[in-house]
Formats: structure tokens, sequence, C-alpha cells
């Protein structure tokens, strides 16, 4: 009962949505139409609706609601071929009277409003204001209310050489979920970002990633292409272009742990809402679950296409909520079990301080015991 | 220079009690001694069965090999896989198996040296439908961009290099790009040797060759086969009798071309064969989605030290 059942979904090139086990290592449910052009590009969580439906951003420009329980199509949005193709990010706006759907393309279309059509837009992130970047396309925040720019960034300082750095925003993420100023992004260049909006247009902390031995034979930078928050904030998990997957401290802005294993492109990386679990789609076909903490990897899932998105499943997805109150008389047994335990080994420690005192009384007395040598003194008295 | 044999851990437990050296060594070549004699026995033994019609039937060892003993990979593709085969339907290579002609630059590094020019010349006859056009200093970007816009399928590109202890330039890899979707494969070339260097060689003639694709078991290695079918016409003209082999083991890809023959006057016999070249070997370095990006590009597989784990682990 109080096992939990982790789930991952992935969405992939060829228009397949799995749902794959990683305790059995295995892919337990498949749905989608198996084409290219409905390849999946995005996904996020639909809350609202039910426990475990999710959006999917399809290629053509289509977004499916699915019900991941009963592998059953909820809900179709046509956005039309020549407005959204290609979506790239789509997300859930809640507003005070209604909830919309929004989703935004390459190009920097959105289903409701434009926002700069000419730049290409890659990552896009919404909690409160929304917030965009892209390639030669610097971090921006757009207040959806008053349609306006409300807070761009600037581009760090030229390099020893005076040439200009390029920017290539590939993801980003608010830090936390109240906070509405702080941001951290992923480039290309191999950089983690944090922005302060408060404080200045530059980023607070900009640390880079140098590439490894791997990339460095292959003549190939450190290319940044997905990244996740974890759930106490203290640090991203980027996955690069070469199947790299980095752990990166927010506040010394360095590489803590590396994920090992990985082959090919990590296309997306995600957290386990409360297990320290992190998941990575990537493009040699496998979907690795890696323990945080150890950056070991626990398990793998072959879903045998190249993977583009994914989503993990945490416990309030998965499970219903009348196991919670059984799991809290598990933790009451375990602290009994504790108390229990503690009490044993008071009643031990007693046992072994009379065992030593004991032992000692018993030494005493044999010294007491034996004989003693003649002493000098009584020898000469013999003599005389 | 010979390494001495180490005596062996059983060998050592079984005399190391005996306190007296010399004692020890006399023992110890006692075990060994009978040990041989025990081998020998048994090795005689089997030379016996195997010429005893009786003991005929009695299952031959399989002797142990990294292949046959190759650790378990869910990547491997036992079975006709209905997902897969639709995935492969709409992949990169679609246009050459819907009946596309194959057609293929081969170009160089910027200064090719002359070993790599013969190279050259001798894959010219090998791949049918191919061209050569010196490289010019132009970036390989812009030579993808060039060659697919013009309806080519494919671009070789030979590197050369070094050899440890040696001051010649020599033929040392090979890019494989499909155009122009990609994917770009990069191989490590080795083992070289040129139509001229193989005694008792034959010519080519023009006739369209035959192709075996052999071993390429996982789903990685099916996408490796389907780019080196790629490079040859689908329509083979068998009165050629020309057959180009690409031979997967152990992750190294053996290229040969032969020219095979069926005796007429004694039936049942193996066809024979005479070589053609030339032939050299592969090994898989990387494989990247879409055209050669190096910086930039996001790679679907790369050969990493990390992964390799165990020696009876291959990724084809």
């Amino acid at each position: 009962m109080n096992e939990v059942s982790l789930q991952i979904i992935t969405g992939d090139e060829t228009g397949l949505i799995k749902i794959s086990a990683p305790e059995e290592s295995a892919v337990i449910a498949k749905f989608g139409e198996q084409k290219r052009e409905h390849a999946a590009e995005c996904m996020c969580w639909s809350r609202d609706a039910s426990e475990l439906s999710f959006f999917v951003g399809r290629a053509d420009g289509v977004v499916k609601l699915w019900d991941a329980q009963a592998s059953v199509e909820l809900a179709n949005f046509e956005l039309g071929r020549e407005a959204c193709t290609k979506p790239r990010s789509v997300f859930m706006l809640r507003e005070s009277d209604s909830t919309k759907l929004v989703t935004v393309n390459e190009e920097g279309k959105v289903l409701l409003q434009s926002l700069d059509q000419t730049l290409r837009v890659t990552a896009l992130s919404i909690k409160g204001p929304i917030a965009y970047g892209g390639q030669e396309n610097e971090l921006q925040v757009y207040d959806l209310q008053t349609q306006t720019v409300s807070w761009k960034a600037k581009n760090v300082p030229e390099n020893k050489l005076r040439l200009r750095l390029p920017v290539w925003v590939t993801d980003l993420q608010y830090l936390s979920s109240e906070d509405e100023n702080k941001l951290v992004i992923c480039t290309a260049y191999g950089q983690i970002r944090l922005y302060d909006i408060r404080a200045q247009r530059r980023p607070v902390i900009n640390a880079s990633c140098s590439p490894e031995p791997d990339q460095v034979r292959l003549n190939a930078g450190t290319r940044f292409t997905c990244m996740a928050l974890s759930p106490d904030e203290s640090y991203v998990v980027a996955g690069d272009a070469l199947g790299g997957l980095r752990k990166i401290d927010l506040k010394q802005g360095k590489v803590c742990g590396k994920f090992k294993h990985i082959a090919g492109s990590v296309r997306a990386v995600d957290f386990h809402p409360s297990l320290p679990l992190v998941a990575a789609a990537s493009l040699d076909r496998f979907v690795r679950v890696y323990d945080a903490n150890t950056t070991m990897m626990t398990s793998r899932i072959y879903a045998k296409q190249r993977l583009n998105c994914l989503l993990f499943a945490g416990e309030g997805e998965t499970k219903p909520k009348k196991e919670e109150e059984s799991d809290e008389d598990d933790w009451l047994g375990v602290e009994e079990a504790k108390e229990e335990k503690k009490q044993k080994k008071e009643e031990d420690g007693d046992q072994a301080k009379a065992d030593k005192q004991d032992l000692i009384r018993r030494k005493a007395t044999y010294v007491k015991k034996r004989k003693l040598p003649p002493t000098k003194s009584s020898k000469t008295k013999k003599k005389r | 220079m010979v390494k001495k044999k180490l005596p062996s851990e059983e060998d050592r437990a079984a005399t190391k009690h005996i306190g007296n050296k010399a004692k020890r060594q006399e023992v110890y070549d006692r075990i060994k001694k009978q040990k041989k004699a025990i081998k020998k026995a048994k090795k005689e033994q089997r030379k016996k069965d195997a010429e005893d019609p009786e003991k005929k039937d009695l299952p031959k060892q399989v002797p142990r090999t990294l292949e046959n003993m190759r650790e378990a990979d869910e990547t491997i593709m036992e079975s006709e896989d209905e997902e897969i085969r639709r995935d492969e339907e709409e992949d990169e290579f679609r246009k050459y198996f819907d009946g596309e002609p194959p057609r293929t630059i081969i170009t160089t590094n910027n200064h090719p040296s002359k070993p790599l020019i013969e190279l050259v010349k001798s894959l010219l006859v090998l791949i049918p439908g191919s061209y050569y056009y010196s490289r010019r200093n132009y970036n390989i970007k812009d030579i993808c961009k060039w060659a697919g816009e013009r309806g080519f399928t494919n671009l070789i590109i030979l590197g050369q290099g070094l050899q440890l202890g040696g001051h010649k330039k020599l033929p040392c890899s090979m890019l494989l790009i499909h155009l122009p979707e990609g994917p770009t494969l990069h191989f490590r070339l080795s083992s070289v040797k040129l139509p001229d260097q193989i005694k008792n060689h034959a010519r080519a003639t023009k006739h369209k060759p035959e192709l075996i694709l052999n071993n390429f078991t996982t789903r990685l290695g099916q996408r490796v086969s389907r780019a080196f079918s790629s490079l040859f016409p689908q329509d083979p003209q068998f009165t050629g009798r020309r057959v180009v082999t690409f031979h997967c083991q152990r992750d190294y890809v053996f290229v040969r071309h032969h020219r095979y023959i069926f005796p007429d006057d004694k039936q049942g016999e193996k066809a024979r064969l005479q070589e053609i070249g030339p032939k050299f070997t592969l090994k898989l370095k990387s494989m990247q989605a879409g055209t050669f990006d190096s910086s930039r590009g996001e790679y679907e597989w790369i050969h990493k030290k990390e992964n390799l784990g165990s020696k009876k682990k291959f990724a084809l």
C-alpha cells in the first residue's frame, strides 16, 4: 500500500505517447496515432480537468488533452496549420473567471496574443507574466494584461577580445511559484544563468560549464537543450546535446554532480514532485531515472522511438487520496518502532554498563587473590 | 619476450603450507605435471571420439566467444516489430526505399595525401553513381546545403591522419551524411587495402552490385545498415556477379568487394570468391541527428567510455 507507483509519460517523434513504469522498467500503455507529422513537441499537466490528464502539443498544430489512466482522448484543439505549427510550449493560463490554453510556436506566435512575429521563440514559461527567449532573442518578460514587454534582459559584457557573445535561450523557468522576480535559464552555449528582475538586467549568477572530454574529442561545445529546477530550488539539472546531464548548484554557480550513461542528446528532464528522482528522455530512445542526491541511475526504460518530451507523474497524480492516510499510519508505526528501538538501546546500554562494572570488580578480586612476590625487605630479614 | 606464467591461485594454495622452499617447489612441480597429463589425455580422447563413427553424433563443443556470450540488450530487434516498421517507413531514408536512385558526392579533407586520393579512386568504382569533387576549402555545412539542393542523396568526406610512429598521412576517418535531412555518421577508418595491394584481385565491372548487410542486430545497427544501403542502387544486375558486403562483428564493420562464381561442373559446391577491393574496416564513433553540425548539433548516439562497462556489450 505504501509503495509509490511511479509513472513517466513520454511523447516521441512518431506521435506516440507512452506511459512507462520505471520500477518495472517497462512501457505499460501507449496511445496516439503513429505518424511523423503528429510528433509530440511539448506537454503539460492539466490539473483542472481530472487527476491524470495532460495536454500534448503536436507538430501539425493540434493540441490534444489526454487522460492517462483510461488512455482516452478528452479534447482536441485545432490551432490552424498556418497559425501554430510546431508548437514549442503549451500551458494552462488561469485567470480569475476562466482558464485558457496558451500555445506558442517557434516563430513566436501565440494562440491568443502575438508576442513578436519576427523573432524565434524556443523557450517559454508562465507563472504570472510570460517569460520567453530564443536564438538571438534575449530573455523577456511579457505582461499579458498590458500587452507590453515589462522587462528585458541585457546581454553579458563582451569577452576579453571585445567580441559580443551570442544569445540563445533554450529553456527557462521561474525560480519559485510565488516569486515572479527570479528566473533561471540555460543557453545553447553552456551557461546557466539566474536573473533577478529587481536587481539588474544582467544575470546575477552566470555559471558556464566547460565541455567534457568526450565533447572535446568531438570538437563540440556544451549545448544545453533542457533544464529542470529541483523541488527545493537549490539546484538545476540541465541536459545537453551530447548526452551530458549535469547538476548545477544555483548558490555557488558550479557543477556539483553528473548523471552518466546517456548516449544521445537529452530532450527533456523532469523532477518527481516529492521524491528525489530525475527522469531524462533522450534521442538514444531511452528514458533514464536517476537518484538526484547520489546521481546514480535507478532504472532505464527502452521507449523504442526518439523522444521529445516527458512528464514525471508525482504521488498526487498517480495515487488516490485515501492511500495517504494509510501512509500516515505507517509513519506512526515507524515512529513507534523507533521509540521501541531507542528503549531497547537504553536497556542494552544499562546492561553493558553493569557487565563492565562486574568485570572490573572481578578483575580487582583476581588481583587481590594473586600471591604477591616476597619483598626484598622480608628476604633480608630472614638472612639476619 | 616470453612472459612467465604465474602459478594459479589454486596451485599456490595447495603448496602454501610447506615451509621448505625446495620441497614446496618439488610438490608444486608434481601437481603441475599431473595436471598436464590429464589435459593431454583429455585431448587425445577428444581426437579419438572425433574419428570414432559411433560417437560422431555427440554434440560438438562450442567455443566461447564474445559474440555468443553477448549480454542481453533490449534494443536488439528479435522479430518483426510493427511499431519500428512504421517508424522506418517515415524516417530519413524513406525516399531511397521508395525507389529514388542514390547519387553520392565523395570528397576529402582540404589537402588530401596521395593514399587518400587512391582510396577515393577505388571508392568511385565501388559505389555506382558517385562523383568526386575536390574540397577547395569549403565548409562541410555549405557543401551539405549545396549538394542537398542539387538532388544528391549522400555525402562522403574522407579524412586523413598520422598513424602511430609513422610519417605518412593515411586515411583514418569517414563522414557519411545522408542528404537532405541527415543523419550524419562518423566512422573511424582503418586497415585500408586498395585493389592493387590485394593479391590476385579482379577488376570491377560497371554492373550494379548486390549488397549484403550482415549482423546489424540492434536498433542503432539497423539505422547504420540503412545508411549503408542508401549508398547503393536497389536494382542489382545479377549478371555482373559483383557483391559488396558490410559485415558487422563486435561493433566493427568490415567492408569487402567480391566477384563470385558458381562452379558448373560440381553441384552442391560452394561459390568461389575473388576479391575486387578495396577493403577496409569502419568503427562508428557518433551518429548525429540532422546534417553535419559538430558544435551545435544534437547527437543520436555517441561512443562513450562510460557506457562501455563490459567487453560483452555491443552497440551495433
